[in-house]
């Protein structure tokens, strides 16, 4: 079964959904569960090869689960699918239609023919109350920075070619005359520095194992050693890591869900010194297998990130049960982790959503992103006041990304053709032998 | 049943043996024969097998008539289902088999 880069022999079995993806007579009995939804037209005579040649993506590595599952990681060759929302995410023509591929669906993706150099898409969407302007996509900003600290020593990183352009900041663009009341309220707010917050305990440890695509309820227990109090419409929110937020990935969610899904439950009082208070998140566990950590941060109604670091550290790991249950539909099951006593209410009031951000991070995918020891990746962040840690941990994450790869795991030419061997010309010859039935 | 017939009971429906649309009946020992695993009484000597001219259904596969018949590389390929038609395509299934089966859909 392990017959790598060998040709099929005998009977083919092509997709008719995909661009190029073929099951030999043992693979497609499984075709139901391993490549689900899509059917397979049964091939007994070789398809005439036809040489088109592909334009190679120079630099851009797909990270989809086709190619993320390879040894041998190669550039995109043929169409490339760029994600608009997702900072540096891109997918081959076979990764994208490829029915187990889980990318968020509700992400428009770019579809790019043409290797193109430099290119940076950015997507502004809406906040919390409607007014102010998130910027997601690729972070250029950040990027910028942290590539000028390092020397591009290999030609091949794929960071190289990668999205380097001037930022544009993200403004409001349109700004009502009552907003407008509201948000100058909240600048001239002042600015506390010794706001502090010390960790307590939580209610998942680190580690605890979760099947994929379930929700996962983490509350902090944080102690406010003083000397100020915290005011009032204190969260928790989202920085980084793994994107487990519970948001439905098939559908588009609503402004007000994401804002929920974005950040704990709301300190309703100001807390005095020496006392404590629990933020609960709702989370979903990722759909990929293996270690995700999230990483989020307590902040002032401002935005103003101050005390301890928090994060969920969870496994995912699938039980193959979920397998046979194959019509399982999205919604999630809770989890046996008891939900904690939260002791501040989830109510919100309008001026605090004012500073809700939107972080646009999606499930990570890519292959050098998605290392989760290193996960300490950060979202792009609209406020100023994240952006210098952000930048510090960012240049951790790209030392990562020029370190591990190097030249040698291309193939060759030869290989590639062989690969290609994608029959545009298949469907027609499906024509034939539907009207010769 | 066929495995167990004389040689004498067997009839090809090969190309070679069959003249002006008229089948002829040809005796031949049985370890001469493949038939069909598929279909319920169809045999072929080598002979119309390896022309591949029979044109039986290529899904169908064959196996010596003979038990412990020592067949070449050639029959054996020729033998299976779709004639060992040499597809310029590779499976996507074999090379990660793990990763598919064990990825939920969400």
């Amino acid at each position: 079964m392990t017959n790598v880069s060998k040709h099929i022999h005998g009977v083919r079995h092509k997709c008719l959904s995909c661009p190029d993806f073929d099951f030999c007579s043992t693979c497609v009995q499984g075709a139901v569960n391993t490549h689900p939804t899509h059917r397979f037209a049964t091939l007994y005579d070789a398809l005439p090869f036809i040489y088109v040649p592909k334009e190679i993506h120079r630099g851009i590595y797909c990270d989809g689960p086709i190619c993320a599952t390879r040894s041998k990681q190669s550039y995109i060759r043929g169409d490339r699918y760029k994600c608009a929302v997702c900072h540096d995410t891109d997918l081959c023509a076979n990764c994208e239609a490829l029915p187990t591929q889980c990318h968020n669906k509700t992400h428009p993706l770019i579809k790019i023919k043409t290797p193109i150099k430099n290119i940076s898409i950015t997507t502004l969407s809406q906040t919390g109350d409607g007014q102010k302007l998130a910027q997601m996509g690729d972070r250029a900003s950040a990027k910028h920075a942290a590539t000028a600290t390092i020397p591009s020593r290999s030609t091949n990183a794929a960071t190289q070619v990668q999205t380097v352009a001037e930022v544009k900041p993200a403004e409001p663009l349109v700004e009502t005359s009552s907003n407008s009341l509201v948000s100058d309220e909240r600048k001239s707010t002042p600015v506390s520095g010794d706001l502090q917050a010390w960790f307590e305990s939580d209610s998942t440890p680190d580690g605890t194992s979760f099947g994929p695509n379930r929700l996962v309820s983490q509350s902090w227990t944080l102690r406010n050693p003083g000397p100020q109090a915290w005011p009032a419409g204190c969260a928790v929110y989202f920085i980084g890591g793994d994107d487990m937020r519970n948001l439905d990935s098939d559908h588009p969610s609503s402004v007000s869900d994401m804002a929920q899904a974005n950040r704990s439950n709301v300190l309703e009082k100001h807390l005095e010194p020496g006392k404590t208070a629990v933020f609960t998140v709702l989370l979903k566990s990722p759909v990929r297998e293996g270690r995700a950590i999230s990483y989020w941060r307590l902040k002032t109604p401002e935005g103003l990130p101050f005390g301890h670091k928090l994060w969920v550290d969870i496994t995912v790991a699938t039980s193959p049960i979920h397998l046979i249950k194959k019509e399982r539909e999205v919604e999630p099951v809770i989890a046996s982790v008891p939900e904690p006593i939260v002791e501040v209410d989830n109510r919100v009031t309008k001026s605090e959503e004012g500073s809700i951000m939107i972080f646009p991070k999606l499930e990570k995918e890519s292959p050098m992103s998605s290392m989760h020891e290193n996960a300490e990746a950060p979202s792009v962040s609209v406020e100023p006041t994240t952006k210098t840690e952000d930048q510090e941990l960012l240049e951790d994450v790209e030392s990562l990304e020029l370190e591990d790869d190097s030249d040698d795991g291309f193939m060759t030419d030869e290989e590639y053709d062989i690969l290609d061997a994608s029959d545009e010309d298949f469907f027609m010859e499906a024509q034939q032998a539907v009207t010769q039935k | 049943m066929i495995a167990h017939a004389t040689a004498a009971s067997i009839v090809s429906a090969g190309v070679s043996h069959v003249k002006q649309n008229v089948l002829m009946t040809v005796e031949l020992p049985a370890r001469e024969f493949v038939t069909c695993k598929a279909c319920p009484d169809f045999d072929l000597c080598m002979t119309c097998f390896e022309l591949s001219l029979h044109g039986h259904h290529p899904a169908h596969a064959f196996e010596p008539v003979a038990d412990a018949q020592p067949t070449s590389s050639e029959v054996q390929r020729l033998c299976e289902a779709g004639r060992g038609v040499d597809h310029r395509a590779t499976c996507d299934g074999c090379d990660k088999v793990s990763t598919f089966t064990l990825l939920p859909q969400p």
